[in-house]
């Protein structure tokens, strides 16, 4: 078995995008840094520094190496043997790597999304070959032209990806269970690939260049939502060997997405038929990404312990970093809060089942 | 002490719209219903009768007597007396009512929603004035205007308003904790009248007609929002005497949003430093949060207290939330000891009471 960090991230750097199709260049990412003054007003610390994407501006964080417990090197994959030496530190045997960037929406025109994700594919399988795949990642992609999708999936699945990154709501203020994105869904289950839906925001306007577009209604909220679409929809019947993971957007919501369920199951069938299964997650599919502040062995006693998979968040320092999430939560098992086994589903076999690893 | 249903709702009728002035009356709603076809497509059951006003449509529901337990007469208040009626046959002193379309924006222009908007408040003063003091309700403000707002609610307070309905994310995506809102927190605070986060959507570029809009993100997640970002900035100690309620997106998102500000507090401090988190958060704050039966009342007790729990039946509604004998439901829970009688009283009574300041 082995130890899955089932959240991490990589920072974008300028050798993302030295990966941009040729014919796409105008594309091409380059960054903006505050020229006067020590501080900006309002914005947070580090969060003077953007991404300037065909006239969008975007966050390029400047970290902190003590807050993050990270270096530049190893978050933006610039020596890639000495992130892996930071994850034998660390006691992680592999790592699924997410993006930064991509958590928000730099762009709705179809020929820019391709060219920044196809750039993105392109560095991460080549980071991936290099860490004897130990580093596996999850595949952007250009959702708003389809056909190129599933070409960024089959080139992504012989790479080192074992996941594709979908957001709650995205592509024209589209829920997950929208039958847009059925083809994709259709195509990840043949390459056996999780369809992960992150926490992150569908719109170009809503760009993290405004704080207030990374609250838990721009940002995180839509992770549940694509739950309870999904189950709503009854799309794991429609695909029964689909994958989903839920990242980041912690599980305590899970006790109240069932709730809200069973109150459905009772009270609308008539208005919104679905199949309210006896276990939502387990026979559906689903996994979600855990925090150790939340009160796990009431949610695994809603959930069962087959769900929940956690990660470390890598790289950033926001609500849901801990470097340490694994170690703790093993701690957890040793010091019985949780049973030992339920402690090794989480750090090794359910991120293995959802990742395909 | 009586027994409040902290969440009910009626139907806004075409009495409703009377008290629209020139030169807006042009705006209106009419009523627009399927002349043809025996179904409307993937319309649910009951969708295919509409408000119409200045171009936009907005589902006005044709319901179903015995599935929602109540008769048109009482949704729509065309007769005040057979509502008590069937409060007492429900065991309810006082209700606390919600609009219906309002969980929705009318109108991307302020002056036309406000007019709208002004004209609901008058149809619901007039029948609170029918009930006896019994059917209290919560008031909807021209929120585009803040002084305007402040001076209809002065207005409706001595209207049997008892609460100030705000959408999560309000008015060109304001969160709820944005400065624009200060002045109105006030103006509650000094009413001692609550503001009241229900479910629903201010955003005018969505209408009910798409089943598919009364999602969760639409709906329910900006509840959830309110909560955290008013307690992230402080909003509860900005305005000490400020009760808030959440209500019509159950409960058991508690443990979550206080799982993030765990969070938030260990981990992002510097992104947060003002932000403690406090072990009665929900009760130091003036928090309301409104439970529903089939959620797990013992636990959520046990996360956020029992001083801050209401219920309500959404009396007129027939969705997820609506279950007429909510309060009947509580009240046996403490008899069968699945949460205590004082806790089953707090919910129905007690709690409800405090919040409105009934």
């Amino acid at each position: 078995m082995t130890v899955v960090d089932a959240d991490a991230h990589v920072d974008e750097t300028e050798e993302t995008w030295e990966h941009i199709p040729k014919g796409y260049e105008r594309y091409k990412p380059f960054t903006v840094v505050q020229a006067i003054a020590d501080e900006v007003s309002g914005q947070p610390k580090g969060y003077n520094r953007f991404w300037c994407i065909d006239g969008t501006f975007a966050l390029r964080r400047i970290r902190n190496d003590e807050r993050t417990r990270t270096v530049r090197e190893t978050r933006e994959l610039i020596d890639v043997g000495a992130r892996l030496r930071h994850m034998d530190q660390l006691g992680i045997d592999s790592q699924v790597c997410y993006p930064t960037l991509f958590l928000m929406t730099p762009s709705e025109k179809p020929e820019a999304e391709y060219a920044l994700t196809h750039a993105y594919n392109r560095w991460m399988g080549s980071k991936w070959a290099e860490s004897k795949n130990r580093i596996r990642w999850v595949a952007m992609l250009p959702m708003l032209s389809p056909d190129k999708a599933i070409e960024e999936m089959r080139w992504a699945r012989k790479n080192g990806a074992c996941g594709i990154s979908k957001k709650g709501i995205e592509c024209g203020d589209r829920v997950a269970s929208d039958p847009y994105f059925f083809p994709i869904y259709k195509e990840a289950e043949d390459l056996d690939l999780a369809v992960c839906i992150h926490v992150g925001n569908g719109r170009v306007e809503w760009m993290d260049t405004n704080v207030k577009h990374l609250s838990p209604w721009f940002f995180s909220l839509s992770a549940i939502d694509a739950f309870l679409s999904l189950t709503l929809a009854n799309i794991p019947d429609k695909f029964p060997k689909l994958r989903f993971g839920i990242i980041e957007a912690m599980s305590s919501w899970i006790p109240y997405a069932l709730s809200d369920l069973r109150a459905r199951d009772e009270r609308t069938q008539w208005l919104m038929p679905f199949n309210m299964k006896s276990n939502v997650l387990e026979e559906g599919n689903f996994y979600v990404g855990c925090q150790t502040v939340e009160d796990l062995p009431y949610i695994m006693k809603h959930a069962g312990d087959g769900c929940l998979v956690a990660g470390t968040d890598y790289t950033h320092a926001d609500q849901s970093a801990e470097i340490e999430t694994l170690n703790i939560i093993h701690n957890m098992g040793e010091e019985g809060y949780i049973t030992q086994e339920q402690a090794r589903k989480i750090r090794e076999d359910n991120a293995m089942k959802l990742y395909g690893i | 002490m009586p027994v409040v249903d902290a969440d009910a709702h009626v139907d806004e009728t075409e009495e409703t719209w009377q008290y629209i002035d020139e030169p807006l009356k042009r705006y209106t709603p009419i009523t627009i219903t399927q002349q043809m076809g025996s179904d409307a497509g993937a319309q649910p059951k009951g969708y295919n009768r509409f408000w119409f006003s200045d171009g936009r449509f907005l589902v006005r529901r044709v319901r179903d007597d015995v599935r929602t337990r109540t008769t048109l007469e009482t949704r729509e208040l065309l007769d005040v007396p057979a509502r008590m009626r069937h409060l007492d046959e429900l065991g309810i002193d006082l209700q606390v009512c919600y609009p219906t379309s309002f969980l929705m924006r009318w109108n991307p222009s302020d002056q036309v929603e406000h007019a709208l908007r002004k004209s609901y408040n008058r149809w619901m003063g007039s029948k609170w004035a029918q009930s006896d003091n019994r059917m209290r309700w919560v008031a909807l403000l021209p929120m585009g205007d803040i002084d305007e707002a402040i001076r209809e609610l002065h207005i409706v307070k001595e209207n049997g308003a008892c609460g100030i309905m705000q959408k999560g994310i309000e008015w060109g995506y304001r969160s709820a904790a944005d400065p624009y809102f200060f002045p109105l927190y006030q103006e509650a605070a000094d009413l001692n009248i609550p503001i009241c986060f229900h479910t629903g959507t201010s955003d005018p570029a969505l209408s009910d007609a798409q089943a598919l809009n009364l999602s969760f993100h639409n709906m329910m997640a900006p509840v959830i929002d309110a909560f955290l970002s008013l307690y992230t900035a402080g909003v509860p100690t900005l305005f000490p005497k400020l009760r808030v309620g959440f209500i019509e997106a159950m409960a058991s998102w508690l443990p979550l949003a206080l799982a993030e500000l765990r969070a938030r507090e260990e981990r992002s401090s510097w992104l947060f430093p003002e932000l403690g988190v406090v072990d009665d958060l929900v009760k130091e704050s003036r928090f309301y949060v409104a439970c529903q039966t089939v959620e797990d009342l013992p636990y959520l007790i046990r996360t956020c207290g029992e001083d801050n729990l209401v219920a309500g039946t959404d009396y007129t509604h027939a969705d997820q939330s609506a279950e007429i004998e909510t309060l009947s439901i509580i009240r046996r829970m403490g008899d069968e000891n699945i949460i205590t009688k004082e806790q089953a009283r707090k919910i129905l009574e007690d709690n409800p009471k405090a919040f409105y300041g009934l």
